[in-house]
């Protein structure tokens, strides 16, 4: 008997192997033991699950090599010489941070990455290195020239491996570094580096996103105060950077961290607006899905290629080649499949975190997607009419129930990652949420409208910022306020255990709620009510 | 049918219930309720310490630095997160030795995240001149936390037979500068004491030894990170710690600890411990027996 929807179990059983290798290499052992006896049991009794379980547990066994293999650090990683004075010549491979504020009058810090290729420890003694350089470069002076995604520079400074957690409950930062791939970190001064050439081996498309993102992110600083231009630029493409730290607090207080981050909810608004905006130019349903499929990859981009964004990337691009083969869409697939391509092109991927709350609040999402489906059945039935007035209440109801119903799903999906990574937990989360959700969509469709005329004339964009700092500063103010409200998070940290406890209870309630409403009899009870 | 589901919904309601039990079993107790805990956070080249008390009382002395008006807050980035670590949500008593940056840096943003109870100063606050006093005040008043000043004599019996002493400072002390009028405490519990010291230098030491303060102790929290105008030698003697804790910054540009410091109490026979090198310093005591534990595991300089 085949199993239904072979990509979940695939991908189940990849992610299990690479959990299974990262607690203990003798689990993967176990399962490899398993895997064979299932296979003679598959011989013998000829029964076909036997082969399948084989199978799966083959997969499993496949993810666990491919994080063994990947966690390992090469041998000729530029890592291996840290710590110690070292002129390495490297060439740029991400976007330069630190420059979003061009207001901004006090000298810049930056941050890049270097992908290493050659070191030189003492004068005419080189060798041929790899691996990347968590790079932080400091300028003596405003305005000095800085290097660029692409740029092959020469850099001396000291080489350092990143500290693992000094304090309890702190970052372990070596971890968080390894799992990007990173094992090393250098401070370098602006007299200590020099470029060699400029734009080696960059690839054009993602100096054309990196630009875009400079100019998007540096433009509302023209028109709004630092604090809302980095809330601004938070939502449209999850700079983080700028915002003081007060503020940051206050969005993690209130459960409402994920608005300034990059995260499915800006691929979805994004791939909606794009639907939207080029079929108002009258393109052909055929045509517009092509367009929106580029612009989400265009904007994975900009956004730094987060799991996150990528996770919602991918599963907008199978709906959207869905909506191009019109096939109908299928939600655990899209998921299994955004879960499959990431931890293929980089298993270290399940134990980021942006990847552990996306897929946790996407998961939470499609289980209880009934639920949501029939609260929208309800309101539309209770407004039935077809006059102004009726269509504007039926709208306004719909987007806040569903924005809460959506929050509370997500939330209920999130809050036990928050709790075991953050120990915090925040009781304000639905009523900071249900009321800043709504808000995001207008900042981000009216935030990319006046970059866009801010790139025509500089003044036509000035009436749209004024609106969008309005908006902005009774954003503000609402996560302030719920972030005073006595008792706004409560500090506990969640265990594993919790936290399996707590997934244990959502699926337990998720299958038999759908088990109830799946039955027709029931089905009119939620209508009803 | 219907039994079956019935039976479905039964199952589910106990496995359901005795989930959340063992959750709300472990959200809501305190893992080492049975002891004292005081830790010494590496906040860099700062001071930061948090002790817990039996009943879950909870004490800061200072906050660790703040550079660069606003970032790299070490109130932020490391003593906010060790609270929630350890499932504080409220900070009972926030103690501010003294108004430098490398000790009060932490506090707005703190105070900011944690209702206080109380914020105890030395009174040098009101007449110094630094741009981080008015947030905290700020906060302070947010946060309805009383404020008062520490004076010499002054006692805050905790729980359980902890007993928090001000030492330091005294009314004549206030002309002096701000390392010289720090507060100095002293906490008893059962057979075993801590000093934290702050930035207390030479004059503070010896109007200590002269005004004949119970200074024994087995816990020193090493004056002003260990530099060579504190911890004079009538001091050390009159101390004689078991465990010096040295609380300063990886790579400092002052040099601290001072090696002439480290040697005099290494020759106590004290253990030494620096935040520097080994990161957090807890120290567990349930009134009898003491033991250390330190956020990493071997030096790493």
């Amino acid at each position: 008997m085949k199993p239904k929807r072979l990509l979940i179990w695939t991908a189940l059983a990849y992610a299990l192997g690479i959990a299974a290798m990262a607690v203990s290499p003798i689990l993967v052992v176990i399962v490899a033991a398993f895997c064979v006896t299932s296979f003679v049991l598959n011989r013998i009794t000829k029964r076909e699950q036997w082969g399948w379980i084989a199978l799966f547990c083959l997969i499993g066994i496949f993810g666990g090599l491919v994080f063994h293999s990947r966690s390992q650090v090469p041998k000729n990683d530029v890592s291996h010489l840290a710590p110690q004075l070292v002129t390495i010549y490297g060439t740029v491979a991400s976007d330069v941070e630190g420059l979003e504020n061009p207001q901004d009058k006090s000298i810049p810090k930056l941050k890049l990455i270097l992908n290493a290729e050659t070191v030189e420890t003492e004068p005419g003694r080189t060798a041929s290195v790899t691996g990347k350089i968590a790079l932080r470069l400091s300028l003596s002076q405003l305005h000095e020239p800085v290097p660029s995604y692409g740029d092959r520079v020469k850099i001396r400074g000291r080489l350092e491996l990143p500290d693992p957690p000094r304090n309890p409950g702190g970052m372990d930062y070596r971890a968080y570094l390894a799992q990007r791939g990173f094992h090393s970190l250098m401070s370098v001064r602006r007299e200590n580096w020099q470029l060699i050439e400029s734009y080696n081996l960059s690839n054009p498309i993602t100096r054309f996103a990196y630009a875009l993102r400079d100019y998007i992110q540096s433009t509302p600083y023209n028109y709004l105060t630092p604090e809302r231009a980095a809330t601004l630029n938070g939502i449209l493409i999850g700079t983080r950077n700028d915002l003081p730290g007060r503020l940051r607090d206050d969005f993690q207080r209130t459960g409402t961290a994920h608005i300034r981050a990059a995260s499915g909810m800006n691929v979805v608004l994004v791939g909606i607006f794009s639907l939207w905006f080029f079929r108002l130019f009258r393109l052909t349903f055929r045509y517009a899905p092509h367009l929106t499929l580029g612009t989400i990859l265009l904007y994975t981009l900009m956004a730094n290629a987060q799991p996150s964004i990528v996770r919602a990337a991918i599963m907008g691009s199978v709906l959207l080649i869905g909506m191009i083969i019109e096939r109908e869409p299928d939600y655990p697939i899209a998921i299994a499949l955004g879960a499959l391509s990431l931890l293929l092109y980089d298993p270290r991927n399940l134990f980021d975190i942006g990847f552990q709350l996306s897929f946790a609040a996407v998961i939470v999402l499609v289980l209880f997607a009934p639920c949501i489906q029939s609260v929208t059945l309800q309101i539309r039935q209770r407004f039935k009419g077809k006059s102004f007035g009726t269509r504007v209440q039926r709208g306004i109801t719909e987007v806040v129930t569903v924005t809460l119903v959506v929050t509370f799903f997500a939330q209920l999906g999130t809050a036990p990652l928050i709790a075991c990574y953050f120990s915090t937990f925040s009781l304000v989360g639905l009523f900071a949420n249900g009321i800043v959700v709504p808000m995001v969509g207008f900042l981000m469709a009216t935030g990319f409208i006046a970059v866009a005329l801010a790139a025509i004339r500089p003044f036509l964009a000035v009436p749209i910022y004024l609106v969008i700092g309005i908006i902005l500063s009774f954003l503000l103010a609402v996560i302030e306020f719920a972030s005073d409200l006595p008792y706004s998070s409560l500090n506990f940290p969640l265990s594993l255990f919790g936290v399996c406890a707590w997934y244990a209870i959502v699926l337990l309630t998720a299958f038999r709620w759908r088990r109830r409403t799946q039955s027709p009899s029931h089905f009119e009870d939620v209508q009803i009510w | 049918m219907v039994r079956i589901r019935h039976r479905i919904g039964f199952i589910w309601l106990i496995v359901t219930l005795i989930l959340l039990v063992f959750m709300g079993r472990q959200m809501f107790s305190r893992r080492d309720a049975r002891e004292l805990r005081v830790t010494f956070l590496d906040v860099g080249q700062g001071d930061s310490c948090v002790i817990e008390s039996l009943s879950g009382k909870v004490i800061v002395i200072d906050a660790g630095n703040i550079i660069d008006e606003g970032s790299d807050d070490q109130g932020r980035r490391v003593v906010a997160p060790y609270l929630r670590s350890r499932g504080i949500n409220a900070i009972d008593i926030l103690i501010l030795t003294h108004p430098d940056t490398d000790h009060i840096g932490g506090a707005a943003s703190l105070i900011h995240e944690f209702p206080v109870g109380l914020l105890l100063e030395n009174g040098q606050f009101g007449k110094t001149e630094s741009a981080l006093i008015a947030p905290i005040f700020r906060e302070a008043k947010r946060r309805n936390a009383a404020i008062r000043i520490a004076r010499r004599g002054q006692k805050i019996i905790l729980d359980d037979g902890a007993i928090l002493t001000v030492l330091a400072p005294t009314d004549a002390m206030m002309s002096g500068t701000t390392n010289e009028a720090s507060i100095v405490l002293r906490l008893d519990y059962g057979r075993h004491s801590f000093l934290f010291t702050g930035d207390a230098g030479e004059p503070e030491e010896t109007e200590l030894l002269t005004a004949r303060q119970n200074l024994a102790c087995d816990v020193l929290k090493v004056g002003h990170h260990g530099s060579r105008f504190s911890t004079i030698p009538a001091f050390a003697n009159a101390v004689k710690p078991r465990h010096a804790v040295f609380s300063c910054g990886k790579y400092n540009v002052y040099g601290h600890p001072n090696p002439d410091v480290m040697n005099r109490l290494k020759s106590m026979n004290a253990t030494i411990y620096r935040t520097d090198t080994q990161g957090a310093i807890t120290f567990h005591s349930d009134g009898v027996t003491l033991r250390a534990e330190t956020a990493l595991s071997s030096p790493n300089r």
